[in-house]
């Protein structure tokens, strides 16, 4: 039996955007300083796995960091995005990371349908989940994380860390 | 000049199916009829002299003459034109070349068709299209500089403030209702921006030229 034509074409699409992800990925421009890794590329790497969702990520430069904290920060990312993914009904998000004054700061924006964020009665109604865990980690990095939503405005989700520069 | 006149559209990539494929869509669109198609960069600057398009729909990567060169002489012979660059992820750094030149904005070329002919009327009137991670690109270029020369321009707080925004992945319409001013605020901010951009690039330049003249040895 046939594959549907439709379906050929998603596939054709899926796979030429995934090689245009690789290409990218594949071509960075070494910017970073010895000893440091890519934010951006590992925000790209992070971005390209989820299903459904279309991520674009912007950096104001390559910013390069410890890679321990590129990890921490690609993960909590990463988690943002699955949140995105289940909760949203977004069809887009936007990651950013910049580095301004020392701070790294990070945020994921979604396109999708927002939603009344009273910290304190999502807890006590234990139905804080992910972010109450992405916020946990992010506090116990050193750093702080705020929520910006509104029912149909989208949501945006931005981690503030100390930018850490030393190599151990 | 009536707002029922298409679009005339050049429309430059070595790849002539997907020339056939962008021609098809803008066609059937309605606003945009195209005047000309280019394969390569050298094409691309004669053909725009010939036809005058409106809006010039350019990918960076062309043999012969490269597209940034390509839309640098094109800009310079015809003010006027708009340039869309449509590009593959990945090239940022040619794409910020080709702001500086000149072009009014950039596009993937992964979006739909639909996005490509919103993107072309809003290009020909002068439009900035600005993507989120190219907003990114121009922060860092703007914070690169530590020792700025006197006169070259720098990003206001506003403008700093809405080119974050634009990064964070926030539409004109969203950043406009945030700090209460109009969209057309928001537009002419960008359009500033882009401006100061390519101040810059002649900033640039100028520095580079300086220090060439101070390192020449006398004969």
């Amino acid at each position: 039996s046939s594959v549907p034509a439709e379906e050929v074409r998603d596939l054709l699409e899926l796979a030429g955007r995934q090689e245009q992800e690789l290409r990218a990925l594949l071509s960075e421009p070494a910017e970073t300083a010895p000893g440091t890794v890519s934010l951006r590329t590992a925000l790209r790497s992070a971005a390209f796995g989820v299903d459904g969702l279309d991520v674009t990520i912007s950096a104001a430069g390559g910013l390069g960091l410890p890679a321990a904290q590129v990890e921490d920060v690609s993960g909590a990312v990463r988690q943002a995005l699955e949140n995105v993914r289940r909760h949203a009904e977004a069809t887009r998000a936007t990651v950013f990371a910049e580095e301004l004054e020392g701070e790294l700061i990070v945020s994921v924006r979604d396109d999708g349908v927002g939603f009344v964020y009273d910290e304190e009665r999502l807890r006590s109604q234990g139905k804080l989940g992910m972010l109450g865990s992405m916020k946990g980690r992010i506090e116990g990095l050193g750093g702080s994380m705020r929520v910006r939503t509104a029912p149909g405005r989208g949501t945006e989700i931005e981690f503030r860390l100390p930018a850490r520069r030393e190599v151990e | 000049m009536s707002d029922a006149e298409p679009i005339r559209v050049m429309v430059v990539d070595d790849h002539p199916v997907w020339r056939d494929g962008i021609r098809d869509d803008l066609e059937r669109s309605g606003v945009a009829s195209v005047v000309a198609e280019a394969g390569d960069g050298g094409e691309a600057i004669e053909l725009a002299r010939e036809t005058m398009p409106d809006v010039v729909l350019m990918d960076l990567r062309l043999p012969t003459v490269s597209g940034v060169d390509a839309i640098r002489q094109i800009v310079e012979e015809a003010p006027h034109v708009r340039v869309l660059v449509l590009s593959a992820s990945g090239e940022e750094a040619d794409v910020l070349e080709a702001v500086k030149v000149g072009a009014t904005g950039y596009l993937l070329k992964s979006t739909t068709s639909a996005e490509i002919c919103d993107a072309v009327v809003r290009t020909s009137r002068g439009e900035p299209v600005f993507t989120s991670p190219l907003a990114g690109l121009v922060l860092s270029e703007f914070r690169r500089v530590a020792q700025p020369t006197a006169g070259e321009p720098g990003l206001t707080p506003r403008e700093n403030e809405i080119l974050r925004l634009v990064a964070k992945g926030y539409t004109y319409r969203e950043i406009a209702e945030q700090l209460f001013i109009s969209h057309k605020t928001v537009q002419n901010h960008v359009q500033n921006i882009l401006t100061k951009l390519q101040l810059k690039k002649r900033y640039e330049l100028m520095r580079y030229a300086i220090q060439r003249g101070l390192d020449r040895t006398p004969d």
